[in-house]
Parts: C-alpha cells; structure tokens; sequence
C-alpha cells in the first residue's frame, strides 16, 4: 500500500472515522479526577501523589479479600481519614413548596459504584410557588431523576449558580453565601449590588459562577444619558472584589454571558434591548475574558462579516475551536473554526431566534437550538447536532426542549417551560442517541454541582 | 511577601488556563496511545503534575505550551513503553460509540479501525494519536521536532498502513 493511493478527502475521511472510534464519551469525568488530583498537588506539593497511590495499594488489599467494594471504600476512608465515613447525610426532597420534581428521594445506601473519590453529580435546579410569587426552593437532583434535596430560600435571598461542589446564594445586602444539601450556609463573599425591591430576591445583576464553583463575575453599569460605564467585578472566597474589566460607551454595556472554560465569555451588548428573547442571547461583539490580566479576546464573527452582523450565540471549545451562530439575510448558520476541528458552516433551518449554542466537553459535537414557530403562549423549539468530526448534522432528542447544558456523562441537559410545546414542564437528560429522559419537573436548570 | 503571593496565584493561575486549555487534548492523546483509559487518566495527571513542577522555569507562548505538555506527555508514554514492553490492546466497551440507528455496525466499523491501529508501528500510532487529540501537523512538529512538512508526510504514510491494516483484516 503506497501514499499515494490515497488523496487528501479520503485521508480526512479516514481519519475522522477513527477520531470517532477512538474518542470515549466519559472525558469529562476523567479530566474532572486529573484536575482534582492536580489541584491537589499544585495546592499542597509532591505529597499527594504519594497518598494516591497509597490510597489505591489499600482499595486493592480490601478488593482482593472480598469485601463488597463499598465497604472496603468505607473502611479505607477510615483508615485515610481517621474517622468513618458518614453516608447518607443528605437532606430529604420534600420540603415546603417543593415540587412537581423528581423521582422520590431513597435513603442514600453504599452501591457497587459508590467511593469515597467519586463524588456523585447532581443538577441543581429551582423552583417558585406555583403563581410565582414567593421565595425559591433550590434542589439537587440526581442525573437519575431522584431528588437528593431541597431548601427553601429566606425571602431575601437568591440563587446566584453552582459549579464544583458548591451551590452559591446572592443576598440582598450583596453578601454571597454558599449553600450546603443540609441548610447550612457560610459566607464566602461580599462586595455585590445590594437591593432593597421590595418582595422575594432575585440576583439584581448579570452574574455567573465558574465551573469550579470557586469565583464569580458580575457586572454593574451606571450612566449619563447615553453613555454608559460598565464594570465587570470578580469575587472570590474572602476577598474583596477586584475589577476585571471596565468599558465606557454610548448605548452599550459589558455582561457576563457564559462560563464554561477556565475564563468566561461577556457580551458587549446594546443596552434596553428586550422583548421576546428565547436564549441566552448576544446583542453585540463577544469576548473571552482573561481573569489573570483583564485581557479580552474576541470571540465571535469578524466584524465584517456577514454584513457585520453580530453573532446570536458564541461557544468556545475545550480544545479551543470557537462557534458562532449568526443570520445573513433571512439564513442563519453555525460555523465551526479551530484546532481539531473542521472548519464547517451548517445552515440553520428557518427560525425565528437561534440559540443554545453549546460544545460538548470532548468537543466532538455541538448543540444549537432554533425556534421554528412563534409563542406564546406555546412556543416550538428544535435542537440539532453537528458531528465536528463528519460535519454531519441532525435534528437531536425531543420537541419542544431548549439546551441548558453538557453533563459530565456525556448528555445534554435540556428543558420545556409550561410556555413550550405541550405545556408540561420539565428538565430532560438526551443521550447521543437521541433518547431523553426526565430528571424533574422544574424547569430552572442552574447548573450542576458534586455531592458527596 | 505580599508580591511572592501575588506570583504564586499569577502562576497557579495561568497554569489552570494551561490545563483548562489543553487537558482534554492531552487526555485524548494519551487514551489513544496506551490504549487503557484508567493508565491514561494516571499518565495525563503525571504530566501535569510535573508541567506544575517545571511551570515557574517555562517561558514559551500559548503555542509552546501545548507543544511543552505534549511532550511531557509523549515521554511518558515512552517511559512506560519501555517499562512494560508494550501497549495493550484495549476492549471496545459497550456503549462507548456514539449510537446510531445502525449500532451494531458502527460499532464493529470502530472496533476493525482500533484494531487496524493497534496493529501500526510505535511512530505511526504516536502521530495518529496526536491528530485524534486535534493537533494540527504543525503542532504535532513542534512535539517531535520536526518540520510541518515531514509530519504531513509521515501522516500520510500512516494512513496508508492504516488503510492497509484495515484490507488486511477483511
């Protein structure tokens, strides 16, 4: 077999088709354990690779004596610790103005998959009072469907996002408290907007939790007739707010807009713009924002493409492709450039807002969403898939469902408010393959978040 | 004090980007190369641990990182080579393709193309696995030393023996 045999589209087709073969769906776990163990070792030194590998010389000395590996989990917790292991502390689902939620929540019990180093993800999601009008519930339910727990939020408190293991609330007087399965809170910042509207609090400003659940950004805004200064603010545990970034334009304004990687994405948009928005939508340029230097770089279509229309939606990859979503006349396209990737524009099929645009965290496929008829009070929504290695694309999961985020197992988490589709709210995992299971009835998907 | 803690975050700081950047890259190299997803995970976690060690001393771009943390990786992957003689050939799990309506047959198309790869020389499966991660001939130059031009040569070598496994095996 010669080289020459072979021209460059059957290369490329080869190729892609054993990047497919190759590529497992569970990435995110495993670079979420790198990650922990070299947190580990950047925070505390050479100590903790040693204390890895002992801790998986003593898994294999239980294993191997028969113990269900549960136990033998538990006991060598004991025997790394110190102390045993408490399982099962979780707060039951149940609580006051729960829920149109979940499966029913089941005592915690030691499974063949449970370990102490494999804490177990859960969505957190939010509920309100059926008429709206009342304080929010915060839940942590299972990628299962089964309700791990809830708490109901004072009146003056909102939830502001989760990341990590920690769930973050805004409180009215600007303080930022993390939120614990049993209720309990700790104070971990302060420094934001206070608000003093009357009746149950929402967060008053734009604001995002990272991945990790360690930092947050926010952004304030004042003005004077047209001209707008706009500020984006960094919080971190016990420290006092640091300025990111800070723009002063006429009719424009900096905005959080996603956080997914290690720094955010923030919006440069036009100010008042409202109405009828289905996402999480882009009104002017996009920035990837550098936390170390306050350096941004721009994200998006350049600005003389497409008639210099702003890009709807903007998505950065793991591996660094970036997307953009954008309409040229009445066609709209996704389009796909960066390392690994092809360099592909997919048109979009008609609708009226596009949006949902989201990687998955191997970056081999990309989610978007279109809204084919108008609402309300029932609007349609139909998200579709584009294979980054093919370039294939197709309709993906169930009607009626808007994308919210990529769990770590590798599906999509979507959701339908009663103001879609059929009406029936709900939270949805979808596979690759299309099949959509539903985790709760809520609706209001913040993010996820790890439970012991 | 205050500017040593100030440069202690700088630098946790941009290696997190450096992780957040590349890990999934490094991770895909390594899964394809070892073949054996828990050594990989170990291997990728090695590699960054040592970058974290060596991260106070790098002077190189965005670009040099990645190609830095590659090789880091890469000579792992050597050193282990060496150590235990050879790579194992790794059993397609269930469910790990992505599902279409026709399964089964994707299925056996991805384990025939694992297969074909596993049967490659060292060097050819060492420059696939880095094009499975995403890097481009260029990238994958800076990691070996090599020109963009060599590796696109050598890429195109190792396709043909990949195509000729693959008859092979039919």
């Amino acid at each position: 077999m010669s080289d020459e045999s072979m021209n460059d589209s059957e290369m490329f087709d080869l190729e892609g088709r054993l990047r497919s073969a190759e590529t497992g769906a569970d990435e995110t776990q495993s670079l979420s354990r790198v990650r922990s163990r070299m947190s580990r070792y950047v925070q505390g030194g050479a100590e903790e690779s040693r204390s890895r590998h002992f801790w998986s010389r003593r898994m294999t000395a239980f294993a191997v004596v028969g113990l269900p590996v549960a136990a033998a989990a538990a006991i060598a917790a004991a025997v790394l610790l110190g102390a045993p292991r408490n399982v099962g502390q979780l707060q039951p689902a149940g609580s006051p103005g729960a829920s149109p939620a979940a499966t029913p929540a089941v005592e915690a019990s030691a499974s063949p998959s449970a370990s102490p180093s494999a804490p177990r993800t859960a969505l957190v999601e939010v509920s309100t009072p059926a008429n709206q009008v009342g304080p929010q519930t915060v839940h942590w339910v299972g990628i299962d469907g089964q309700e791990l727990a809830s708490r109901q939020l004072p009146a003056n408190e909102g939830v502001l996002g989760s990341g990590g293991s920690r769930v973050l609330v805004y409180r009215n007087d600007g303080h930022v408290l993390e939120l614990r399965t049993d209720g309990s809170t700790t104070d971990v910042g302060s420094g934001m907007p206070t608000t003093s509207a009357p009746g149950p609090t929402s967060v008053p400003v734009r604001a995002l939790v990272s991945p990790d659940g360690l930092q947050w950004i926010w952004s304030t805004m004042t003005n004077s007739q047209s001209s707008f200064t706009s500020h984006i603010w960094l919080g971190k545990d016990g420290q006092a707010p640091r300025e990111l970034t800070k723009v002063t334009e006429d009719n424009r304004a900096l905005q959080p807009y996603s956080w997914t990687l290690a720094n955010p994405l923030i919006s440069h948009s036009a100010v008042g713009v409202g109405g009828y928005v289905l996402f999480n939508q882009l009104h002017g340029p996009a920035y990837q924002l550098d936390l170390s230097s306050g350096k941004t770089t721009s994200v998006g279509p350049p600005s003389n493409a497409a008639g210099g229309n702003p890009a709807s939606a903007v998505d950065l990859a793991g591996n660094g492709a970036a997307a953009y979503a954008q309409t040229q006349g009445s066609q709209g396209f996704v389009v796909v450039n960066g390392p690994g990737q092809r360099g592909l524009s997919a048109n979009v099929p008609a609708s009226n807002q596009t949006g949902g645009l989201l990687f998955d965290a191997g970056s081999n496929h990309i989610v978007y969403c279109t809204s084919p008829a108008a609402g309300p009070p029932h609007e349609k929504f139909e998200t579709h898939i584009i294979d980054l290695n093919s370039g294939a694309q197709q309709k993906f999961g169930p009607a009626d469902l808007r994308p919210a985020a990529w769990a770590p197992d590798g599906r999509l988490v979507e959701f339908r408010t009663a103001s879609d589709g059929d009406g029936v709210a709900g939270t949805y995992v979808v596979s690759l393959d299309g099949k959509a299971s539903k985790v709760s009835g809520f609706s209001q998907f913040i993010g996820f978040v790890q439970v012991p | 004090m205050r500017e040593q803690g100030s440069q202690a975050v700088d630098l946790s700081a941009s290696f997190y980007a450096l992780y957040d950047r590349d890990a999934a890259v490094v991770l895909r190299y390594l899964r394809s190369a070892v073949r054996d997803h828990a050594l990989a995970e170990d291997l990728c976690g090695d590699a960054f641990c040592r970058a974290w060690d060596a991260w106070p001393r790098f002077k190189g771009d965005d670009t040099e990182a990645r190609a830095w943390i590659m090789r880091i990786a890469r000579n792992l992957v050597i050193d282990r080579v060496r150590r235990d003689g050879r790579v194992k050939f790794e059993v397609l799990p269930e469910g790990d393709t992505l599902a279409g309506t026709d399964n089964t047959s994707e299925t056996a198309a991805g384990l025939d193309l694992r297969r074909a790869m596993a049967g490659l020389g060292r060097d050819d499966r060492d420059l696939l696995a880095m094009r499975i991660a995403g890097l481009s001939h260029a990238e994958i130059g800076r990691v070996q030393g090599k020109s963009e031009e060599a590796v696109k040569k050598a890429w195109q070598r190792a396709l043909a023996q990949l195509r000729g496994q693959l008859e092979m095996d039919t």
